[in-house]
């Protein structure tokens, strides 16, 4: 009795210190948002909700996360109907050089994303010296670099989703007199529901957050938030970006309990 | 109500011909089983008539049209799948309703062939519910109400029991049986158990490696099986190798055996209901002298296997009437003999497989 109760208190209390070890970056930037000092110092001199209010007097961060969440919503959409319509052939379809074309659409996994940003970079400024269109100019540019990070993961959730699938349900619809896209929409689609909703918030939260890819793709004035923040504490060193990460945590978690509402995330990761 | 016709059908995937010029006939309201081993090509012969698999060569008729090439919603078949394929995000009446909506029913028209749908598998109840929230025996029945609901030309099933427990086979089986004469549909069946296959069909189509060994009603294929294989694989049978010699049979193991002769077949099949033991042997053309190797009580019958003179093995079942119990021990030796008519000379299409 005695020690199974031991080895129970011992194993809760190694759960409690691993989500503790998680969560402490995020308890701690959120507990940094409220000190009351121009510099972060330890202990705080009091606390305050004025780098709250100094958030929003920003406009480069304002103006950054407006820009981020365009991209990232683009980004995303763009990548979950493309991550349907490859999944769907690499899962449905026995053709030529289908393990080839795989690899490929997972290959952004594997190159490191200041890589991507260069390569884009140059391949940009030739377009734009040969058809005079910058893409760098307006978000396309960044659009497309997004859409390259978030297909992987939607190829690689939606692809796994539809696997998981039992081809014969498809087939039942066929069978009841269902054409091959009404079969799709009608049966295959919503049972990919999960996949669908997985992919759509990692692709938004990689989309959202990345800062290498986008770095040199930016124009000035437009930039995302990563960037926005990232040349704010060149200057500062006030906790105005903790108080800035907190709204995002907020903002995330709010996205991330509504989604919830619609498809079961534990069914999900 | 439609007839189905299946001309020298041929599927190969690469070299390898999973449904060999298959010729098959299901008439108005008949229900045909398809009975074999694994692998021998039922379930593709199937999907192959539900437009699932596109087929190599040969033609397939509903009503005197060939279906062959036409996709699978547009030949009206209805299939029950094995796993019954119930829609997962829908509601027992809305898997109902699909085939209906698919052929664009009015509405209220719907509602009524629904409920008659349900009403006819006893689930009027359950209309509401997600197929997760049923029992295999209630997702079998929804899976069979939407097969039906829409008036299928040939009614498809693949192994429609095999999910089911041993104990609620039987009863779902004799119900989908009745629904099936009730409605007179055109119907065949998949299965490889061959209880399922003799309580419910008309006719029995025995496949092997892609091919029809042999068809005909359960009477005609137990008693006059065409081949070893067949008399094997249904029930089961004693089989002596061997070679046909003047007037009769002579066993590898050296017994000459009565026989009716004749040239090609090289097998001599006997039932082990046919096995006569002990006094029962009295005035028959063939007795022999065999040692009891083992001794199963089954209750309505004993089974021994019995060590015949020339080394072969047999097994003789017999009936346990009141006063005729038999008392069998391992090592005695017992009288063991058979009508001559009650063997048959078989073709042996075993022994090149082997
Ligand atoms: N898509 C396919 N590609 C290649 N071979 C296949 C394919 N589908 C089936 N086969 C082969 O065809 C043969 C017949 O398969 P089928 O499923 O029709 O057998 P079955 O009689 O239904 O067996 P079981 O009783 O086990 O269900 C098997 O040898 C199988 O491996
Ligand atoms: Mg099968």
């Amino acid at each position: 009795m005695a020690r199974a109760l031991t080895s129970r208190l011992l194993f809760g209390s190694l759960i409690v210190l691993l989500y503790l070890f998680l969560l402490l970056p995020v308890l701690g930037i959120t507990y940094v948002s409220f000190f009351n000092s121009q510099f972060l110092s330890f202990p705080p001199p009091g606390y305050t909700l004025r780098w709250f209010a100094n958030v929003f007097e920003q406009e480069a961060l304002i103006s950054g996360f407006i820009t981020s969440a365009e991209v990232a919503v683009l980004a995303s959409l763009i990548g979950v109907v493309s991550g349907v319509l490859a999944s769907l052939a690499l899962v449905h379809f026995e053709f030529p050089g289908r393990e080839a074309i795989k690899s490929f659409l997972l290959a952004p996994l594997l190159v490191p994303g200041i890589v991507i940003g260069t390569a884009l970079y140059v391949f940009y400024i030739q377009i734009a010296q040969s058809t005079g269109w910058n893409p760098t100019r307006s978000l396309v540019g960044l659009v497309i670099a997004h859409v390259m990070l978030t297909i992987p993961w939607s190829v690689r959730l939606i692809a796994a989703s539809m696997g998981m699938l039992d081809r014969s349900v498809e087939e039942a619809a066929r069978n009841l007199g269902a054409g091959a896209l009404k079969a799709f929409l009608l049966v295959t689609l919503p049972r990919m529901r999960a996949g669908i909703v997985a992919a759509a918030l990692f692709s938004f939260v990689i989309s959202f957050e990345n800062l290498e890819v986008s770095v040199l793709l930016v124009q000035p004035g437009a930039t995302t938030l990563p960037i926005a923040m990232l040349q704010y504490i060149e200057w500062n060193m006030d906790p105005t970006l903790a108080a800035a990460s907190t709204v995002q945590i907020l903002v995330i978690g709010a996205l991330l309990l509504i989604s919830d509402r619609f498809v079961k995330l534990s069914q999900v990761v | 109500m439609a007839e189905l016709v299946i001309r020298n059908l041929v599927k190969t995937y690469g070299d390898h011909r999973v449904v060999d010029t298959i010729n098959l006939k299901a008439e108005t309201a008949e229900l045909v089983a398809l009975l074999g081993p694994s692998g021998c090509g039922k379930t593709t012969l199937l999907r192959s008539i539900a437009g699932f698999v596109p087929i190599s060569s040969g033609s397939i008729e509903i009503d005197g049209r060939d279906v062959s090439k036409l996709a699978p919603n547009k030949r009206n078949t209805g299939m029950v799948f094995q796993n019954y394929a119930l829609f997962p995000h829908m509601s027992v009446a809305e898997n109902v309703a699909f085939g209906l909506a698919m052929r664009k029913v009015p509405k209220s028209e719907i509602e009524k062939r629904v409920a008659h749908a349900l009403d006819l598998v006893s689930l009027t109840d359950y209309a509401e519910r997600r197929p997760r929230a049923l029992s295999g025996g209630q997702q079998q029945r929804v899976a069979v109400a939407r097969a039906l609901v829409v008036n299928p030309d040939v009614f498809l099933l693949d192994e429609p029991l095999s999910n089911l427990d041993a104990k609620l086979r039987m009863s779902v089986g004799m119900q989908l049986r009745a629904l099936q004469q009730k409605l007179g549909l055109t119907t065949v069946f998949v299965t490889h158990d061959q209880k399922e296959a003799l309580m419910m069909a008309d006719r029995l189509v025995i496949m092997r490696a892609g091919r029809v060994v042999q068809e005909g009603t359960a009477e005609h294929l137990y008693q006059e099986p065409a081949t070893r294989f067949v008399a094997d694989f249904l029930g089961h049978s004693n089989v002596l190798t061997g070679t046909p010699v003047e007037g009769g049979f002579r066993t590898d193991g050296g017994i000459k055996l009565p026989s009716a002769s004749t040239d090609g077949p090289r097998v001599l099949a006997v039932r082990p209901e046919n096995l006569l033991l002990g006094g029962e042997t009295e005035g028959v053309e063939t007795v022999l002298d065999a040692t009891v190797e083992t001794v199963t009580y089954l209750g309505s019958i004993t089974e021994a296997s019995l060590l015949l003179p020339g080394g072969e093995r047999v097994v003789a079942h017999h009936q346990n009437r009141t006063g005729r119990e038999l008392h069998l021990a391992v090592g005695d030796t017992i009288r063991v003999g058979w009508r001559t008519n009650a063997t048959q000379l078989l073709i042996d299409d075993m022994s090149e497989a082997a």
